[in-house]
């Protein structure tokens, strides 16, 4: 697991750096590390203003995204959970543009609060449909009721924008999902959120190894279960708001980054400890990927990098799909 | 051969590539009260679902009444086999008449309502298992043994002369076990309905089965009639237990007793 | 079964709630037109001037939110049977997406320089109806060769699944065109009836009428699925077939109604909730009753999207979520137990 853990973040590191060199144009190592060490000059300003800041808030937002899917798979014993199916990001979307187009909000810390009461709301509408249909342990209903209530926010949004024409050319890009163009300020809202998330996941690291048993058997070895769950889910909360305030609404990331977790470690199932950490890379690493294609497939053009990652993510899913028989047992 | 019920040649199924059933050959005799015992995870259940096509196999043929199962239309093999499945499961606010008219689904015609023979083959079933008087309840309304008996008129409606049941007596308490399988015997005896159960219990087993088939690690293990099959030597080494059989004053079966895993006891066999 | 019951009774207060609407709708608009004065017109009785706004510009308007709802009830009913889950309905399937894929690369492919389209605009529909048989083709494909025992979740994973690649192909194409295509196809995604024509309404109708001897002959096998599948296939009943031939009438359905209406969400998956507590889900009529409360539902929402903030019209499936959405969220817990 540590050699794991090296050699993502060895990739993260790479990743990064390539991120600053790629684009419409390429640059050389010498105009890159001449431009982050203060240069002058077009090329410069490229790195500096464009390429770092959309690069470090990939990192975060994906990192972000990857250990809210993963805080949310651990709670719900859903392989399937993740901010973005759930109606999370949509929820933290749609109160960041209620809050734009309607009560005028552009201060930084007037969005973040936006996010993440959006996102908490979201997160407590699906939790309470899927129960109340009886649903917790079905996850089919789960995303039933996300994908209803992640519909539902949607729509929402798009009556907003049809009302308010100009919101919806300056939105539409930040609704599609994307780090491109992004103040480098939005970092004070991502990290420090991002940071509670995870030293918070990592205290609950222990509770959720026991919440794999089912409910009966956690509760019965001590651990409080609709605590650490509501805890858990907050927390995931949260993380994803940090991301949408960030980056939009990006769907998948926290479906793949866990996936592709727990698929790097062999042999006996890793400890929640150990896939917090692999979730955190896998998400960051898998986010500036994305980013760095969305940039190059439609040159000159820009791609929402979200939408990139629905055309990986979803062969995806199917695959995994169709090789996974057991899942609904 | 009218006299087979159903005959299996070389048949192997598995789960999730994990091999269940193994090489199994069987012939089963027609108007009997048939038994399938063994061990969890020995082969009975997928066994029973073989015969019904309700699990694909990986290898072999099956016949049901003469006729290969691949041969059979859903319909005309639900008017000759019913079944009565692990865990049934039906939306909570069904009706206990509802339930039981969905059992005619194959002899329906698919224009207006029930027929007469509809309507009779309910009440006759409802009648049967005691369940006339609840019909018009609700499932989420009726106890467990209520509802198990729900889903048995179910299946008898269904007007079949063979009738597959799988693990019936699992949800209920011993009278409810032991009124279930007397209705069985009933119908066997009365209508001369044949019938395949999966039995958990070695002494109910023992008490209404004519014929036993007893599955160990995804092969028979040994069948033939109750007495022949349910010996102290074949529980013992099936099962991997310590028992005997002892004749009861007044009852025309033996009972098994058993009191511990193989030799751990200094009692011998 | 209260087959001795005649259903026409349950069915009677909804049937006269739509009628009473589509009077009420038929008069409601710029010019006021009282009940007695529609009614004149509809009979040929009116004046010239009523008769023209009753006959060419209310009346389409009224008959495609009526038809286009108990289209998109009807689906929605059938799918939650399919999948045996009260929570799913037709735009979980990606069919919807699937037909936003048609009509984006249909306004992307057609337009010249100027943002003109360069073909009729009443080829737009014929796109939308390609693209969500593309998507719903391939929904059922991947849920029939997919032999697992958990069929209903799979076809539900595989329609989300697809919904996302929908949606991310139509982000993709709007944010790859200007931004008047956008907020053209943005309207046409929230679902809108505004645009009816006569031939809407006959494309729709015809399509339903060819879908009615179908769900008749299958009434049984619609009822048969709310048994596990086990206990359903011992019955008599081929399961695959049943779920194929079903999922393909749904998603004509909805394929049919989304080309004409857009994407009017929620009355898929609120009109069969409403049903199943007024009518009952196992009576016999309750098919019917799903579609006149899906037309009710569309036609409503159609209504107060004219009336709410006029001249401005909002979509009526802005209103169909406004309103059906919070109508689900209270149907499901007062109707907890019925789906435990």
């Amino acid at each position: 697991m540590k050699r794991t853990a090296i050699a993502l973040f060895l990739a993260l590191c790479a990743a990064v750096i390539f991120s600053l060199h790629a684009g419409l144009t390429f640059y050389t190592p010498q105009t890159v590390f001449a431009a982050l060490m203060g240069g002058e000059g077009a090329d410069a300003l490229i790195v500096t203003t464009l390429r770092l800041p959309r690069t470090a808030i990939g990192v975060v937002c994906g990192a972000s995204l990857g250990l809210s899917g993963l805080l949310m798979q651990s709670v719900t014993r859903n392989p399937l959970a993740e901010p973005g199916l759930l109606g999370v990001n949509a929820g933290a979307a749609l109160f960041v543009i209620l809050g734009v187009t309607v009560f005028g909000v552009v201060s930084l810390a007037g969005i973040g609060i936006a996010a993440v009461l959006g996102a908490l709301a979201a997160t407590a509408l699906v939790f309470s449909i899927s129960a109340s249909t009886g649903g917790a342990g079905n996850p089919a209903t789960t995303l039933l009721a996300g994908f209803t209530v992640a519909a539902l926010l949607a729509s929402f949004t798009q009556t907003l924008l049809l009302i308010d024409e100009t919101a919806l050319e300056t939105l539409l890009f930040w609704l599609s999902g994307s780090f491109s163009d992004r103040p480098i300020g939005l970092l004070q809202l991502g990290v420090p959120l991002l940071l509670v998330g995870a030293f918070g996941s990592f205290l609950l690291a222990t509770p959720l190894d026991v919440l794999r048993l089912d409910d009966a058997s956690a509760r019965s070895v001590g651990v409080n279960v609709g605590l650490v769950r509501l805890v858990a889910l907050g927390l995931a909360a949260l993380l994803a708001a940090g991301a949408v305030a960030m980056a939009g609404p990006v769907l998948f990331l926290g479906l793949v980054a866990p996936h592709l977790a727990r698929r790097l470690t062999d042999g006996a199932l890793p400890s929640t400890w150990q896939l917090i950490v692999l979730s955190l890379l896998t998400g960051a690493l898998i986010a500036v990927l994305a980013d760095i294609l969305a940039r190059i497939i439609v040159a000159p053009g820009e791609a929402p990098m979200s939408a990139v990652l629905a055309l990986v993510g979803v062969p995806m899913l199917i695959h995994l799909l169709h090789r996974r028989k057991g899942l609904a047992a | 051969m009218p006299d087979i019920l159903a005959s299996l040649d070389r048949v192997s199924a598995a789960y999730d590539g994990a091999p269940a059933l193994n090489e199994v050959s069987l012939d089963l005799p027609d108007g009997r009260i048939i038994a399938f015992c063994g061990p969890n995870g020995s082969g009975k259940s997928t066994a029973l679902k073989v015969m019904r096509g309700l699990h694909r196999l990986d290898d072999g043929r099956v016949e049901i009444a003469g006729r290969a199962l691949g041969d059979w239309t859903q319909k005309d093999l639900a008017r000759q086999v019913a079944m009565l499945s692990q865990s049934p499961d039906a939306p909570s606010d069904l009706s206990v008449e509802d339930l039981v008219l969905m059992g005619r689904f194959a002899h329906r015609s698919r224009f207006g309502g029930p027929s007469a023979d509809d309507r009779a083959a309910c009440d006759r079933a409802l009648g049967i298992t005691e369940m006339a008087e609840l019909k018009d309840r609700a499932l989420a309304q009726l106890s467990g043994g209520q509802l198990q008996r729900a889903w048995v008129a179910m299946t008898l409606a269904q007007d079949a002369p063979r009738i597959f049941l799988d693990e019936p007596t699992n949800h209920l308490d011993i009278a409810h076990a032991f009124e279930l399988l007397d209705l069985v015997k009933r119908l066997s005896r009365s209508e001369n309905r044949s019938f395949v159960i999966v039995l958990h219990d070695l002494n109910m087993a023992m008490r209404y089965a004519d014929h036993v088939v007893l599955f160990e690690r995804g092969r028979i293990a040994a069948n033939g009639p109750t007495t022949e099959v349910l010996t102290q030597e074949i529980i013992s080494s099936v099962f991997g237990i310590d028992c005997r059989i002892l004749p009861l004053d007044g009852l025309e079966r033996p009972v098994i007793v058993s009191w511990g895993k193989a030799s751990n006891t200094g009692v011998s066999a | 079964m209260t087959a001795g019951v005649f259903p026409l009774v349950r069915l009677l207060p909804v049937m006269l709630l739509v009628f009473a609407l589509t009077l009420a709708a038929t008069g409601i608009g710029s010019s006021f037109m009282p009940p007695e004065r529609v009614v004149a017109a509809l009979a040929g009785q009116g004046s010239r001037m009523d008769e023209v706004i009753v006959w060419t510009l209310r009346l389409p308007r009224v008959a495609l939110a009526i038809l286009a709802g108990a289209a998109l009830a009807l689906a929605g009913a059938l799918l939650q049977r399919v999948v045996r889950n009260p929570m799913a309905s037709p735009s979980v399937l990606g069919i919807t997406d699937g037909a936003a894929v048609g009509v984006v690369l249909f306004l992307w492919l057609f337009s010249d320089q100027a943002n003109n389209l360069t073909v009729s605009i009443h080829w737009q529909p014929l796109a939308a109806i390609a693209g969500a048989a593309v998507f719903g083709a391939l929904v059922i494909a991947l849920a029939s060769l997919d032999q697992g025992s958990s069929k209903p979740l799979k076809i539900i994973l595989y329609g989300i699944a697809l919904a996302a690649l929908a949606k991310a192909a139509v982000t993709l194409l709007i944010i790859l065109g200007p931004v008047y295509r956008a907020s053209q196809a943005l309207t046409w995604f929230t679902g809108s009836v505004g645009a009816a024509h006569w031939q809407d309404v006959l494309a729709v109708g015809l399509g339903l009428l060819a879908v009615i001897p179908l769900l008749l002959l299958q009434r049984l096998t619609i009822r048969q699925l709310v048994l596990d599948p086990q206990s359903a296939a011992v019955t008599g009943l081929s399961l695959d077939r049943a779920q194929v031939s079903l999922l393909a009438i749904a998603v004509f359905l909805t394929a049919i109604a989304t080309a004409h209406v857009g994407a009017i969400g929620f009355v898929g998956l609120v009109a069969p909730h409403v049903a199943r507590i007024f009518h009952g889900q196992f009576r016999s009529g309750y098919l019917v009753s799903v579609a006149l409360t899906g037309s009710f539902l569309v036609l409503a929402a159609d209504t107060l999207a004219r009336i709410i903030a006029p001249p401005l019209e909002l979509p009526a499936g802005a209103l169909t979520a406004l309103v059906g959405a919070p109508l689900f969220l209270y149907l499901l817990v007062k109707g907890r137990q019925s789906h435990a």
